[in-house]
């Protein structure tokens, strides 16, 4: 056979035996609607995974993370376990806000103290990310991220 | 149908056009897909690593001013993204370690009832005997639409100028699997 032949074959197998799986195509198809062009963008400043080899033995450690706009800072700290999915945070600079966590079919709200202290647990073990709303600040949200 | 437009669709889809936005789902997606199992994932992960790669996307509009580099972008970070799963679940096979690939030709997880013929089953399954970085580069520009050689050297990490000779080196190594199961 050709290489014509046998490339036009295996595109077409391929296409067959592993399309992209339509519940994909829907799903990126509705990420659109995460757009918020209101929102400033908490960009992922550090990860605690980026010390570690790749194939570090496992432990328990929780994993930090760090996002940043220009002018606040969330750091988190993440667990995954039986009862799903953890989050710690710190807001920097500390101050009260009202906090959201939002996924894929939902979101759970909850408040940054006076400290800028906050915590949720039992999140689904999805792509999440961190909604943040500062008295007298704009709104932001950190990129997605996951256990 | 007008023409594809990379970057007057990345403008209306940055400004919440829906229609914009699935053209650009509809465009780049089999690239997209075939690059995340092209790290051995399963249908899972490699379902994982497809929706960040999207998430990304509109997280980062801005970063793409030249409609050109939306392949590649969306191509590489698609890479990023199979990687940083890797590095999050560890307790997957590294990239090249040797390990059996677990996604091509076993036809695990696979409608077999989907390959409509006796040529299609034996072409997956040499396909599946095929060393890693071949199944790989196949993969990526066999995808349909597929990706530029330029988008799939970004990805694949070799030069340009290596795709050819090794796409023709693989699918002769495929040829030959394929001559010797009918035997």
């Amino acid at each position: 056979m050709k290489d014509e032949e046998l490339g036009e074959a295996l595109r077409s197998t391929l296409a067959v035996a592993d399309p992209v799986p339509a519940a994909e195509l829907a799903a990126a198809s509705a990420a659109l609607g995460w757009r918020d062009l209101d929102a400033q963008l908490a960009t992922l400043t550090a990860d605690s995974l980026d010390g570690e080899a790749l194939l570090a033995v496992r432990g328990d450690e929780p994993r930090l993370l760090s996002f940043a706009t220009g002018e606040v800072a969330i750091d988190l700290e993440v667990t995954n376990g039986p009862g799903g999915v953890s989050l710690l945070g710190q807001l920097v600079p500390a101050v009260a806000a009202r906090v959201v966590v939002e996924y894929a079919g939902g979101s759970r709200g909850t408040a940054a103290d006076e400290r800028g202290r906050f915590g949720v647990r039992g999140l689904p073990d999805r792509w999440l990310r961190v909604r943040v709303q500062g008295e007298g600040q704009a709104r932001s949200h950190t990129e997605w991220f996951r256990a | 149908m007008a023409e594809f437009d990379a970057t007057d669709s990345i403008t209306a889809a940055a400004a919440g056009d829906q229609r914009a936005w699935d053209l650009i789902v509809e465009r780049y997606s089999a690239a997209v897909w075939a690059v995340a199992r092209s790290y051995r994932l399963d249908s899972a992960d490699a379902a994982d690593v497809f929706q960040a790669t999207w998430l990304r996307l509109v997280e980062h509009f801005g970063d793409i001013r030249d409609g050109t580099r939306l392949g590649a972008w969306l191509c590489t970070t698609a890479k990023h993204e199979a990687l940083n799963l890797i590095r999050r679940r560890r307790d997957l096979p590294a990239s090249g370690s040797g390990l059996l690939d677990r996604v091509a030709g076993d036809g695990s997880g696979l409608d077999d009832r989907l390959l409509r013929s006796e040529e299609q089953a034996a072409l997956w399954h040499a396909f599946g005997m095929l060393p890693h970085n071949c199944q790989r580069l196949l993969r990526v520009i066999f995808a349909d639409p597929p990706p530029s050689y330029a988008e799939a050297s970004e990805v694949l990490e070799i030069p340009v100028g290596s795709i050819g000779p090794t796409r023709a080196r693989c699918l002769a190594s495929l040829q030959a699997l394929l001559s010797s199961a009918v035997g």
